[in-house]
Protein backbone atom coordinates (compact mmCIF):
# COMPACT_ATOMS: atom_id res chain seq x y z
CA UNK A 1 0.00 0.00 0.00
CA UNK A 2 3.16 2.44 0.49
CA UNK A 3 3.74 2.24 -3.37
CA UNK A 4 0.05 1.98 -4.48
CA UNK A 5 -1.54 5.07 -2.45
CA UNK A 6 1.17 7.67 -3.86
CA UNK A 7 0.52 6.35 -7.70
CA UNK A 8 -3.92 6.24 -6.70
CA UNK A 9 -3.07 9.99 -5.45
CA UNK A 10 -0.86 11.45 -8.38
CA UNK A 11 -3.70 9.54 -10.97
CA UNK A 12 -6.78 11.23 -9.46
CA UNK A 13 -5.04 14.78 -8.73
CA UNK A 14 -3.25 14.47 -12.39
CA UNK A 15 -7.18 13.97 -14.30
CA UNK A 16 -8.57 16.51 -12.03
CA UNK A 17 -6.04 18.84 -13.10
CA UNK A 18 -6.68 18.23 -16.94
CA UNK A 19 -10.26 18.25 -16.43
CA UNK A 20 -9.66 21.86 -15.27
CA UNK A 21 -7.74 22.65 -18.04
CA UNK A 22 -10.66 21.40 -20.41
CA UNK A 23 -13.85 22.31 -18.54
CA UNK A 24 -12.60 24.49 -15.41
CA UNK A 25 -13.11 27.68 -17.69
CA UNK A 26 -16.67 26.14 -18.84
CA UNK A 27 -18.30 24.99 -15.43
CA UNK A 28 -18.48 26.43 -12.52
CA UNK A 29 -17.93 23.53 -9.42
CA UNK A 30 -18.55 24.78 -5.99
CA UNK A 31 -18.00 23.37 -2.45
CA UNK A 32 -19.56 24.81 0.20
CA UNK A 33 -17.36 25.16 3.60
CA UNK A 34 -18.78 24.74 7.21
CA UNK A 35 -18.78 28.31 7.22
CA UNK A 36 -21.46 28.47 4.73
CA UNK A 37 -18.76 30.44 2.51
CA UNK A 38 -18.37 28.97 -0.95
CA UNK A 39 -14.83 28.66 -3.32
CA UNK A 40 -14.08 26.92 -7.01
CA UNK A 41 -13.20 23.31 -6.31
CA UNK A 42 -10.07 23.83 -8.75
CA UNK A 43 -9.59 26.89 -6.64
CA UNK A 44 -9.70 24.91 -3.43
CA UNK A 45 -7.33 22.07 -4.98
CA UNK A 46 -5.02 24.42 -5.86
CA UNK A 47 -4.68 26.44 -2.83
CA UNK A 48 -3.75 23.39 -0.96
CA UNK A 49 -0.95 23.01 -2.86
CA UNK A 50 0.33 26.53 -1.35
CA UNK A 51 -0.77 25.29 1.83
CA UNK A 52 1.42 22.18 1.51
CA UNK A 53 4.11 24.27 0.23
CA UNK A 54 3.79 26.33 3.73
CA UNK A 55 3.97 23.50 5.74
CA UNK A 56 7.04 21.90 4.09
CA UNK A 57 8.65 25.72 3.82
CA UNK A 58 9.84 24.13 7.71
CA UNK A 59 10.93 21.24 6.43
CA UNK A 60 13.22 23.18 4.54
CA UNK A 61 14.04 25.43 7.64
CA UNK A 62 14.49 22.33 9.39
CA UNK A 63 17.03 20.11 7.20
CA UNK A 64 19.31 23.50 7.10
CA UNK A 65 19.07 24.11 10.82
CA UNK A 66 19.78 20.15 11.74
CA UNK A 67 22.77 20.47 8.52
CA UNK A 68 24.55 23.08 10.22
CA UNK A 69 23.64 22.58 13.93
CA UNK A 70 25.65 19.08 13.36
CA UNK A 71 28.57 21.40 11.47
CA UNK A 72 28.81 23.76 14.59
CA UNK A 73 28.61 20.79 16.87
CA UNK A 74 31.09 18.44 15.37
CA UNK A 75 33.29 21.80 14.98
CA UNK A 76 33.70 20.61 10.94
CA UNK A 77 35.44 22.70 8.36
CA UNK A 78 34.26 26.17 8.30
CA UNK A 79 31.93 25.95 11.01
CA UNK A 80 31.69 29.70 12.05
CA UNK A 81 30.30 30.21 8.78
CA UNK A 82 27.11 27.98 10.10
CA UNK A 83 27.01 30.37 13.00
CA UNK A 84 26.60 33.11 10.93
CA UNK A 85 23.84 31.34 8.53
CA UNK A 86 21.72 30.03 11.85
CA UNK A 87 21.95 33.80 12.81
CA UNK A 88 21.20 35.30 9.03
CA UNK A 89 18.62 32.89 8.62
CA UNK A 90 16.46 33.66 11.94
CA UNK A 91 17.27 37.15 12.95
CA UNK A 92 15.93 38.19 8.95
CA UNK A 93 12.63 35.92 9.47
CA UNK A 94 12.21 37.49 13.64
CA UNK A 95 12.32 40.92 11.73
CA UNK A 96 9.81 39.96 8.91
CA UNK A 97 7.09 38.77 11.68
CA UNK A 98 7.47 41.75 13.87
CA UNK A 99 8.08 44.36 10.80
CA UNK A 100 5.64 42.90 8.09
CA UNK A 101 7.01 42.93 4.55
CA UNK A 102 6.82 46.57 4.07
CA UNK A 103 8.96 46.78 7.69
CA UNK A 104 11.79 49.47 7.46
CA UNK A 105 14.61 47.19 8.91
CA UNK A 106 13.17 44.37 6.33
CA UNK A 107 13.49 46.40 3.46
CA UNK A 108 17.12 47.77 4.01
CA UNK A 109 18.15 44.17 4.54
CA UNK A 110 16.82 43.35 1.19
CA UNK A 111 18.13 46.57 -1.03
CA UNK A 112 21.24 46.68 0.61
CA UNK A 113 22.15 43.46 0.70
CA UNK A 114 20.15 40.84 -1.21
CA UNK A 115 19.90 43.00 -4.36
CA UNK A 116 24.12 43.67 -4.21
CA UNK A 117 24.78 39.88 -3.67
CA UNK A 118 22.03 38.59 -6.30
CA UNK A 119 23.84 41.43 -8.74
CA UNK A 120 27.53 40.39 -7.50
CA UNK A 121 26.37 36.68 -8.17
CA UNK A 122 25.16 37.27 -11.71
CA UNK A 123 27.93 39.14 -12.53
CA UNK A 124 30.33 36.16 -12.19
CA UNK A 125 28.35 34.73 -14.96
CA UNK A 126 30.38 37.15 -17.41
CA UNK A 127 33.89 35.58 -16.09
CA UNK A 128 32.34 32.10 -16.31
CA UNK A 129 30.81 32.40 -19.62
CA UNK A 130 34.38 33.14 -20.92
CA UNK A 131 36.31 30.26 -19.46
CA UNK A 132 33.47 28.03 -20.88
CA UNK A 133 33.56 29.50 -24.23
CA UNK A 134 37.33 29.24 -24.58
CA UNK A 135 36.96 25.68 -23.81
CA UNK A 136 34.33 25.22 -26.31
CA UNK A 137 35.83 27.05 -29.29
CA UNK A 138 39.25 25.83 -29.40
CA UNK A 139 39.14 24.64 -32.92
CA UNK A 140 40.17 20.91 -32.41
CA UNK A 141 37.11 19.34 -35.26
CA UNK A 142 35.36 20.43 -37.85
CA UNK A 143 32.09 20.93 -35.41
CA UNK A 144 34.18 22.79 -33.20
CA UNK A 145 35.67 25.12 -36.05
CA UNK A 146 32.00 25.68 -37.42
CA UNK A 147 31.07 27.03 -34.03
CA UNK A 148 33.56 29.38 -34.04
CA UNK A 149 33.21 30.99 -36.91
CA UNK A 150 29.46 31.20 -36.12
CA UNK A 151 30.38 32.71 -32.59
CA UNK A 152 33.10 35.39 -34.65
CA UNK A 153 30.08 36.42 -37.18
CA UNK A 154 27.65 36.66 -34.26
CA UNK A 155 29.96 38.76 -31.91
CA UNK A 156 30.42 41.16 -34.93
CA UNK A 157 27.23 41.63 -35.46
CA UNK A 158 26.25 42.56 -32.15
CA UNK A 159 29.47 44.83 -32.48
CA UNK A 160 29.74 48.48 -33.39
CA UNK A 161 33.02 47.65 -34.69
CA UNK A 162 31.71 45.05 -36.60
CA UNK A 163 29.41 47.45 -38.47
CA UNK A 164 32.42 49.40 -38.62
CA UNK A 165 34.18 46.84 -40.66
CA UNK A 166 31.38 45.51 -42.72
CA UNK A 167 28.42 47.63 -42.88
CA UNK A 168 24.71 46.71 -43.00
CA UNK A 169 24.26 48.68 -45.58
CA UNK A 170 26.48 46.95 -48.02
CA UNK A 171 26.63 43.42 -49.45
CA UNK A 172 24.52 40.38 -47.52
CA UNK A 173 23.92 42.86 -45.04
CA UNK A 174 27.54 43.24 -43.39
CA UNK A 175 27.95 40.86 -40.34
CA UNK A 176 24.54 42.09 -38.82
CA UNK A 177 23.05 40.75 -42.01
CA UNK A 178 24.58 37.51 -41.77
CA UNK A 179 23.86 37.48 -38.12
CA UNK A 180 20.06 37.62 -38.48
CA UNK A 181 20.24 35.33 -40.74
CA UNK A 182 22.20 32.55 -38.88
CA UNK A 183 19.51 33.43 -35.96
CA UNK A 184 16.48 32.95 -38.10
CA UNK A 185 16.95 30.35 -40.12
CA UNK A 186 18.87 27.94 -39.07
CA UNK A 187 19.47 28.65 -35.36
CA UNK A 188 15.31 29.03 -35.14
CA UNK A 189 14.91 26.01 -36.94
CA UNK A 190 17.17 24.13 -34.61
CA UNK A 191 15.56 25.38 -31.77
CA UNK A 192 12.01 24.64 -32.55
CA UNK A 193 13.32 20.84 -33.66
CA UNK A 194 13.78 20.82 -30.16
CA UNK A 195 10.92 22.59 -28.88
CA UNK A 196 8.54 20.32 -30.57
CA UNK A 197 10.78 17.43 -29.09
CA UNK A 198 10.51 18.54 -25.65
CA UNK A 199 7.42 19.08 -26.34
CA UNK A 200 6.29 15.46 -27.27
CA UNK A 201 9.04 14.03 -24.52
CA UNK A 202 7.17 16.47 -21.71
CA UNK A 203 3.58 14.65 -22.96
CA UNK A 204 4.76 11.25 -22.41
CA UNK A 205 6.30 11.41 -19.37
CA UNK A 206 2.56 13.08 -18.31
CA UNK A 207 1.31 9.92 -20.18
CA UNK A 208 3.33 7.38 -18.03
CA UNK A 209 2.39 9.33 -14.71
CA UNK A 210 -1.24 8.69 -15.92
CA UNK A 211 -1.16 5.17 -16.49
CA UNK A 212 1.17 4.75 -13.53
CA UNK A 213 3.98 3.51 -14.93
CA UNK A 214 6.74 5.80 -13.70
CA UNK A 215 6.96 4.85 -10.05
CA UNK A 216 10.68 5.98 -9.78
CA UNK A 217 9.30 8.60 -7.33
CA UNK A 218 8.54 6.10 -5.14
CA UNK A 219 12.78 4.48 -5.80
CA UNK A 220 10.99 1.21 -7.44
CA UNK A 221 12.13 0.58 -10.97
CA UNK B 1 -33.18 46.13 -25.52
CA UNK B 2 -31.45 44.60 -28.91
CA UNK B 3 -28.74 46.95 -28.24
CA UNK B 4 -28.21 45.26 -24.77
CA UNK B 5 -28.76 41.55 -26.30
CA UNK B 6 -25.97 42.35 -28.56
CA UNK B 7 -23.76 43.80 -26.37
CA UNK B 8 -24.45 40.20 -24.13
CA UNK B 9 -23.65 38.16 -27.41
CA UNK B 10 -20.21 39.95 -28.17
CA UNK B 11 -19.62 39.67 -24.41
CA UNK B 12 -20.48 35.99 -24.05
CA UNK B 13 -17.37 33.47 -24.28
CA UNK B 14 -17.35 31.55 -27.83
CA UNK B 15 -16.68 27.98 -28.09
CA UNK B 16 -15.93 26.07 -30.97
CA UNK B 17 -18.46 23.09 -31.32
CA UNK B 18 -19.63 24.29 -28.21
CA UNK B 19 -17.29 22.79 -25.62
CA UNK B 20 -13.57 24.04 -27.01
CA UNK B 21 -12.62 27.76 -26.22
CA UNK B 22 -12.48 29.94 -28.96
CA UNK B 23 -8.29 29.61 -29.13
CA UNK B 24 -6.53 29.14 -31.99
CA UNK B 25 -4.93 25.47 -33.05
CA UNK B 26 -7.37 24.36 -29.83
CA UNK B 27 -9.12 21.53 -31.66
CA UNK B 28 -6.51 20.34 -33.91
CA UNK B 29 -4.53 20.60 -30.68
CA UNK B 30 -7.03 18.09 -28.24
CA UNK B 31 -6.85 15.51 -31.42
CA UNK B 32 -3.89 15.31 -31.58
CA UNK B 33 -3.63 14.84 -27.83
CA UNK B 34 -5.68 12.43 -28.16
CA UNK B 35 -3.76 10.68 -30.73
CA UNK B 36 -0.31 10.74 -28.83
CA UNK B 37 -2.37 9.35 -26.27
CA UNK B 38 -3.48 6.45 -27.91
CA UNK B 39 -0.15 5.57 -29.95
CA UNK B 40 1.62 5.84 -26.42
CA UNK B 41 -0.72 3.28 -24.87
CA UNK B 42 -0.71 0.91 -27.94
CA UNK B 43 3.18 0.57 -27.97
CA UNK B 44 3.59 0.11 -24.23
CA UNK B 45 0.73 -2.78 -24.97
CA UNK B 46 3.14 -4.26 -27.76
CA UNK B 47 5.79 -3.75 -25.40
CA UNK B 48 4.08 -5.87 -22.41
CA UNK B 49 3.00 -8.45 -24.56
CA UNK B 50 6.22 -9.18 -25.68
CA UNK B 51 4.99 -7.86 -29.82
CA UNK B 52 7.64 -6.38 -32.19
CA UNK B 53 8.47 -2.98 -31.40
CA UNK B 54 11.11 -0.09 -33.31
CA UNK B 55 14.70 -0.60 -32.32
CA UNK B 56 15.29 2.72 -29.68
CA UNK B 57 18.01 5.00 -30.55
CA UNK B 58 20.87 5.35 -28.78
CA UNK B 59 21.64 7.93 -26.58
CA UNK B 60 25.20 8.52 -25.82
CA UNK B 61 25.11 10.67 -22.24
CA UNK B 62 23.44 7.82 -20.60
CA UNK B 63 26.16 5.47 -20.49
CA UNK B 64 28.14 8.52 -19.05
CA UNK B 65 26.20 7.93 -15.72
CA UNK B 66 27.87 4.74 -14.77
CA UNK B 67 31.31 5.95 -15.95
CA UNK B 68 30.96 8.87 -13.53
CA UNK B 69 29.76 7.12 -10.95
CA UNK B 70 32.37 4.42 -11.53
CA UNK B 71 35.47 7.26 -11.58
CA UNK B 72 34.07 8.92 -8.19
CA UNK B 73 34.10 5.73 -6.38
CA UNK B 74 37.67 4.98 -7.93
CA UNK B 75 38.49 8.79 -6.29
CA UNK B 76 37.23 7.97 -3.57
CA UNK B 77 34.95 11.78 -3.68
CA UNK B 78 31.55 12.10 -3.79
CA UNK B 79 28.92 12.49 -6.30
CA UNK B 80 26.67 16.12 -6.48
CA UNK B 81 23.46 15.80 -7.99
CA UNK B 82 21.26 18.71 -8.55
CA UNK B 83 17.92 20.63 -10.29
CA UNK B 84 17.19 24.02 -9.76
CA UNK B 85 13.84 24.67 -11.09
CA UNK B 86 12.13 21.34 -9.76
CA UNK B 87 8.75 22.20 -7.97
CA UNK B 88 6.32 19.11 -7.03
CA UNK B 89 3.84 18.26 -10.12
CA UNK B 90 6.15 19.54 -13.12
CA UNK B 91 6.69 17.02 -15.18
CA UNK B 92 10.41 17.93 -15.27
CA UNK B 93 10.79 17.09 -11.61
CA UNK B 94 9.37 13.23 -12.33
CA UNK B 95 11.71 12.55 -15.07
CA UNK B 96 14.26 13.96 -12.87
CA UNK B 97 13.62 11.84 -10.42
CA UNK B 98 14.49 8.91 -12.45
CA UNK B 99 17.32 10.17 -13.36
CA UNK B 100 18.10 10.21 -9.21
CA UNK B 101 16.52 7.31 -8.53
CA UNK B 102 19.50 5.58 -11.09
CA UNK B 103 22.43 7.69 -9.70
CA UNK B 104 21.03 6.92 -5.97
CA UNK B 105 21.41 3.38 -6.50
CA UNK B 106 24.67 3.26 -8.62
CA UNK B 107 25.73 5.31 -5.52
CA UNK B 108 24.52 2.68 -3.10
CA UNK B 109 25.41 -0.44 -4.61
CA UNK B 110 29.30 1.46 -4.98
CA UNK B 111 29.42 2.35 -1.93
CA UNK B 112 29.93 5.81 -2.73
CA UNK B 113 28.64 9.33 -1.08
CA UNK B 114 25.96 11.01 -2.68
CA UNK B 115 25.17 14.71 -2.26
CA UNK B 116 21.95 16.30 -3.43
CA UNK B 117 21.30 19.77 -3.12
CA UNK B 118 17.70 21.52 -3.50
CA UNK B 119 15.94 24.54 -3.95
CA UNK B 120 12.41 23.28 -3.34
CA UNK B 121 11.80 21.78 0.12
CA UNK B 122 8.58 19.37 -1.23
CA UNK B 123 11.09 18.21 -4.00
CA UNK B 124 13.71 17.61 -1.22
CA UNK B 125 11.44 15.27 1.01
CA UNK B 126 10.76 13.27 -1.86
CA UNK B 127 14.65 12.86 -2.99
CA UNK B 128 15.39 12.12 0.70
CA UNK B 129 13.00 8.75 0.40
CA UNK B 130 14.64 8.31 -3.30
CA UNK B 131 18.20 8.02 -1.90
CA UNK B 132 16.96 6.51 1.21
CA UNK B 133 15.13 3.76 -0.61
CA UNK B 134 18.48 3.01 -2.91
CA UNK B 135 20.60 2.49 -0.07
CA UNK B 136 17.58 -0.09 1.68
CA UNK B 137 17.91 -2.16 -1.78
CA UNK B 138 21.38 -1.99 -2.13
CA UNK B 139 21.53 -3.50 1.97
CA UNK B 140 22.92 -0.56 3.38
CA UNK B 141 21.08 1.48 5.02
CA UNK B 142 23.29 2.61 7.81
CA UNK B 143 25.54 4.19 4.74
CA UNK B 144 22.22 6.62 4.11
CA UNK B 145 23.36 10.13 5.48
CA UNK B 146 20.34 12.55 5.76
CA UNK B 147 23.11 15.00 6.06
CA UNK B 148 23.78 14.89 2.36
CA UNK B 149 20.19 16.01 1.41
CA UNK B 150 19.96 19.52 1.54
CA UNK B 151 17.88 22.02 1.14
CA UNK B 152 19.91 25.19 0.26
CA UNK B 153 17.57 28.27 -0.91
CA UNK B 154 14.70 28.95 -2.80
CA UNK B 155 16.55 32.54 -4.04
CA UNK B 156 17.91 31.79 -7.38
CA UNK B 157 21.48 33.01 -6.51
CA UNK B 158 21.27 32.32 -2.53
CA UNK B 159 21.02 28.96 -3.97
CA UNK B 160 23.71 28.85 -6.58
CA UNK B 161 26.37 30.37 -4.29
CA UNK B 162 25.48 27.45 -1.69
CA UNK B 163 25.73 25.02 -4.27
CA UNK B 164 29.28 26.57 -5.95
CA UNK B 165 30.07 26.60 -2.04
CA UNK B 166 29.57 22.72 -1.71
CA UNK B 167 31.45 21.88 -4.81
CA UNK B 168 34.34 24.31 -3.81
CA UNK B 169 34.45 22.33 -0.76
CA UNK B 170 33.59 18.82 -1.28
CA UNK B 171 35.18 18.60 -4.41
CA UNK B 172 32.57 15.84 -5.95
CA UNK B 173 34.49 13.60 -8.60
CA UNK B 174 30.99 13.37 -10.82
CA UNK B 175 28.15 16.13 -11.20
CA UNK B 176 25.23 15.58 -12.81
CA UNK B 177 22.97 18.57 -13.42
CA UNK B 178 19.55 17.40 -14.24
CA UNK B 179 16.43 19.94 -14.56
CA UNK B 180 15.37 22.84 -15.43
CA UNK B 181 18.16 25.74 -15.00
CA UNK B 182 18.16 29.40 -15.35
CA UNK B 183 21.32 31.52 -15.16
CA UNK B 184 22.66 29.92 -12.31
CA UNK B 185 23.23 26.77 -14.49
CA UNK B 186 27.26 28.05 -15.95
CA UNK B 187 27.59 29.14 -12.79
CA UNK B 188 27.30 25.71 -11.08
CA UNK B 189 28.81 24.12 -14.13
CA UNK B 190 32.20 26.07 -13.94
CA UNK B 191 31.90 25.17 -10.38
CA UNK B 192 32.45 21.49 -11.35
CA UNK B 193 35.10 22.11 -14.21
CA UNK B 194 37.64 23.89 -11.60
CA UNK B 195 37.50 20.85 -8.89
CA UNK B 196 37.99 18.49 -12.39
CA UNK B 197 34.41 16.87 -11.69
CA UNK B 198 33.25 14.71 -14.66
CA UNK B 199 29.86 16.40 -15.84
CA UNK B 200 26.57 15.30 -17.14
CA UNK B 201 24.05 17.80 -17.94
CA UNK B 202 20.66 16.78 -18.88
CA UNK B 203 18.22 19.79 -19.42
CA UNK B 204 15.07 20.88 -20.95
CA UNK B 205 15.97 24.60 -20.75
CA UNK B 206 16.75 25.31 -24.73
CA UNK B 207 18.39 28.57 -23.15
CA UNK B 208 20.53 27.17 -21.07
CA UNK B 209 21.90 23.86 -23.70
CA UNK B 210 24.66 26.06 -24.85
CA UNK B 211 26.40 26.75 -21.63
CA UNK B 212 25.98 22.82 -20.66
CA UNK B 213 27.25 22.01 -24.08
CA UNK B 214 29.76 24.37 -23.62
CA UNK B 215 30.94 23.41 -19.92
CA UNK B 216 29.91 19.57 -19.48
CA UNK B 217 31.35 16.25 -20.49
CA UNK B 218 28.15 14.96 -21.43
CA UNK B 219 24.95 16.78 -22.27
CA UNK B 220 21.43 15.47 -22.62
CA UNK B 221 19.24 17.68 -24.77
CA UNK B 222 16.14 18.58 -25.77
CA UNK B 223 13.82 15.47 -25.57
CA UNK B 224 16.72 13.29 -24.87
CA UNK B 225 16.46 14.17 -21.52
CA UNK B 226 13.08 13.00 -20.94
CA UNK B 227 13.71 9.52 -23.05
CA UNK B 228 17.12 9.13 -21.02
CA UNK B 229 14.50 9.10 -18.08
CA UNK B 230 12.51 6.10 -19.23
CA UNK B 231 15.55 4.77 -20.99
CA UNK B 232 17.33 4.38 -17.55
CA UNK B 233 15.02 1.91 -16.78
CA UNK B 234 15.38 -1.79 -18.00
CA UNK B 235 11.01 -2.52 -17.87
CA UNK B 236 10.25 -2.95 -21.50
CA UNK B 237 7.16 -1.20 -21.03
CA UNK B 238 8.60 2.15 -20.36
CA UNK B 239 10.58 1.53 -23.59
CA UNK B 240 6.99 1.10 -25.17
CA UNK B 241 6.82 4.83 -24.47
CA UNK B 242 10.12 6.17 -25.70
CA UNK B 243 9.33 4.15 -29.73
CA UNK B 244 5.96 6.07 -29.40
CA UNK B 245 7.82 9.33 -28.99
CA UNK B 246 9.84 8.71 -31.52
CA UNK B 247 7.01 7.36 -33.88
CA UNK B 248 5.39 11.04 -32.65
CA UNK B 249 8.30 13.35 -34.35
CA UNK B 250 8.55 11.22 -37.52
CA UNK B 251 5.07 12.60 -37.73
CA UNK B 252 5.79 15.63 -36.71
CA UNK B 253 8.34 15.95 -39.00
CA UNK B 254 5.93 14.70 -41.77
CA UNK B 255 3.34 17.49 -41.19
CA UNK B 256 6.17 19.94 -41.12
CA UNK B 257 7.49 19.27 -44.79
CA UNK B 258 3.69 17.98 -46.13
CA UNK B 259 2.48 22.03 -44.73
CA UNK B 260 5.82 23.44 -46.28
CA UNK B 261 5.01 22.18 -49.81
CA UNK B 262 1.69 22.88 -49.61
CA UNK B 263 1.83 26.29 -48.37
CA UNK B 264 4.02 26.62 -51.21
CA UNK B 265 1.60 25.53 -53.58
CA UNK B 266 -0.68 28.18 -52.01
CA UNK B 267 -3.12 25.50 -50.50
CA UNK B 268 -4.35 26.28 -46.95
CA UNK B 269 -6.49 23.02 -45.86
CA UNK B 270 -3.86 21.86 -43.59
CA UNK B 271 -2.92 25.19 -42.31
CA UNK B 272 -6.79 25.58 -41.92
CA UNK B 273 -6.63 22.55 -39.86
CA UNK B 274 -3.81 22.73 -37.81
CA UNK B 275 -5.31 26.66 -36.52
CA UNK B 276 -8.56 25.38 -35.81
Amino acid sequence: MRREIPIILTIVFLLVRALFELIGPLYDFQITFPDGTKENLFTSISNAVVYMSVVALFMGVWNLTRNHVGNIRRKRENWPYSIWLLVVLYAYAIIGIVEGMEGKHFEWIYTGVIVPLDSTTFSLLAFFIASAAYRAFRVRSLEAGLMMVVAFIIMMGNTSLGNAIWSQTSWLGGFKGIRDWLMNVPNGAGFRAINLGLFIGAYVTAVRVALGLERRYLGVD
Amino acid sequence: MSDLLLFLAAEAPKYKWGIFRDVKGCVFGFLVGIALFVLTYIMIQRARAGLKIPEIRHIPGLEAFEEAVGRATEMGRPVHITDYYEYMGDYDTFAFWSYLSHVAKLCASYDTRIINTNSDYLTMVVNEEIIRQAYLEAGRPDAFNRDDVRFLSDWQFGYTMGVAGIVAREKPAAQFLIGYFYAEALIIAESGNLVGAVQVAATSATAQMPFFVAACDYTLIGEEYYAGAALLSKEPVIYGSVVAEDLMRVAFYALIIAGAILATLKVDALRNAVLF
